[in-house]
């Protein structure tokens, strides 16, 4: 399989730059695949799970918050908010700030506390699901 | 003249000051090399968006969105802006303060109609104490900026945006130029002029065309709030940077004066207890004379 080059930044750090066979992310439709020589893109990201393959390793997953990627001559670059490894995720804290969220859904605030507590309980619950497929895949 | 004890007192509580500055130079240097740790991690980052939004800019010109000026000539210049003036929580940083202030108050005096937008608490302090209102203030310090926090700013500011309830958008922050100057400056956040993004006509034209998912529009929207996220958080972290580097050349300065204030209080304490000596050896002799002549005229 070809190999091709893959920068994926977030906004506090440079968080994987390398080869990659494949890389996976979620899109406004779905989930979208990205394999070596694919046609050039720019594609909105969503809050979501960003899969990718480094060669000889097994299938790597990270948290990512919204973003966009870029694909041009075999290059893929990758801008998210935030992107997080499983291992760096904590379980408890993000199980407290997707209660927390859901509590202020709960009391009728004002529209902008609203969409704040909503986007915060979405990022909760993705940093919740990566996690838990990675302990599925291990333990 | 002041009495030995007295300047004796003195010279201890310049000394104490002395301790104090001193360790708030080494504090702030701390705090300063962090900081600037934060901006060269952001930086790649925040580039190659920019870059994107060129790209995208140079690959489709039509693109319409309420994030920038009509291409047609710009709209009247009415309607509310909107200030975001980032300060210190703290004095003691030299003129730092005051320069974003004023900046702010220049921005004031051109368009009346403008709501503030505080961080950090002596820009608060400074404005309610003027009467002049602030349409927020974030409360959580100016202390430790984090990417959390600019989410928290920039949603806050994009929804009144969305709203109609701004026109514009403006940030004051202080810029560290190089390692030692810094200017306090008012830039336009929203919304865009597509020359800010425009690229030089050297630049060549994108070869072949990109696809975009789901469309054009909806991946600038999507870049445009992590660019104003990322905008802010950079400014917060550069008008952090010159807070810590103008406290750390307040403190240095104040370690100075302090040391040339000790030199002169015991040059003075010397000679003060010097010429008490000498009073008194002066006092001796003359009444160990007194006593002799006394003594001679009475043999």
């Amino acid at each position: 399989m070809d190999v091709f080059q893959v920068h994926i930044l977030a906004a506090d750090r440079s968080f994987y730059e390398g080869p990659c066979l494949s890389l996976t992310f979620p899109a406004s439709d779905g989930e979208m695949g990205i394999l070596a020589h694919h046609a050039s893109m720019i594609a909105a990201v969503l809050p979501g799970t960003l899969r990718w393959q480094v060669p000889g390793q097994p299938v790597q997953t990270a948290a990512v918050s919204p973003g966009m990627v870029k694909v041009e001559h075999n290059d893929v670059l990758v801008l998210v908010d935030s992107a997080e490894h499983p291992e760096e995720i904590d379980a408890a804290r993000a199980q407290r700030e997707a209660d927390e969220a859901r509590e202020v859904l709960l009391q009728r605030r004002s529209r902008q506390e609203h969409q704040i507590a909503q986007a915060a309980l979405a990022r909760a619950l993705n940093r919740l699901r990566v996690k838990s497929a990675d302990q599925g895949r291990f333990g | 003249m002041a009495g030995t004890k007295e300047i004796k007192t003195h010279i201890d509580s310049v000394q104490e000051t002395r301790k104090i500055t001193n360790a708030m130079y080494l504090i702030a240097a701390t705090k300063l090399r962090r900081a600037r740790q934060g901006l060269d991690n952001t930086r790649p980052y925040f580039e190659a968006l920019r870059g994107e939004i060129k790209r995208i800019f140079r690959a489709v010109r039509d693109v319409d969105s309420r994030y920038f000026y009509p291409s047609d000539p710009p709209a009247s210049t009415g309607g509310t802006y909107g200030c975001l003036v980032i300060t210190a929580d703290k004095g003691l940083a030299g003129a730092y303060n005051q320069n974003a202030i004023r900046e702010a108050q220049h921005l004031l005096e051109q368009h009346p109609n403008t709501k503030l937008f505080v961080v950090g608490e002596y820009g608060r302090r400074f404005f309610d104490h003027r009467n002049i209102p602030i349409e927020h203030s974030f409360l959580y310090t100016a202390q430790n900026p984090t990417m959390v926090r600019a989410r928290e700013i920039s949603a806050l500011l994009l929804d009144r945006f969305d709203r109609g309830e701004l026109q514009k958008i403006f940030v004051v922050y202080t810029d560290m130029e190089n390692g030692t100057t810094f200017t306090a400056r008012s830039t336009r956040l929203l919304p865009f002029h597509r020359n800010y993004f425009d690229s030089p006509r050297t630049e060549r034209k994108p070869v072949e065309p990109f696809e975009f998912l789901p469309n054009p529009k909806a991946v600038l929207e999507n870049m445009i709030q992590s660019y104003v996220s990322g905008f802010i958080y950079s400014a917060l972290i550069d008008s952090f940077c010159c807070e810590q580097n103008a406290r750390m050349m307040a403190m240095d300065s104040a370690n100075q004066n302090a040391e040339k204030l000790l030199g002169d209080l015991s040059l003075e304490f010397n000679r003060v207890r010097q010429s008490a000596i000498t009073q008194e050896i002066t006092e001796i002799s003359a009444g160990a004379k007194a006593q002799r002549q006394k003594r001679g005229k009475e043999r």
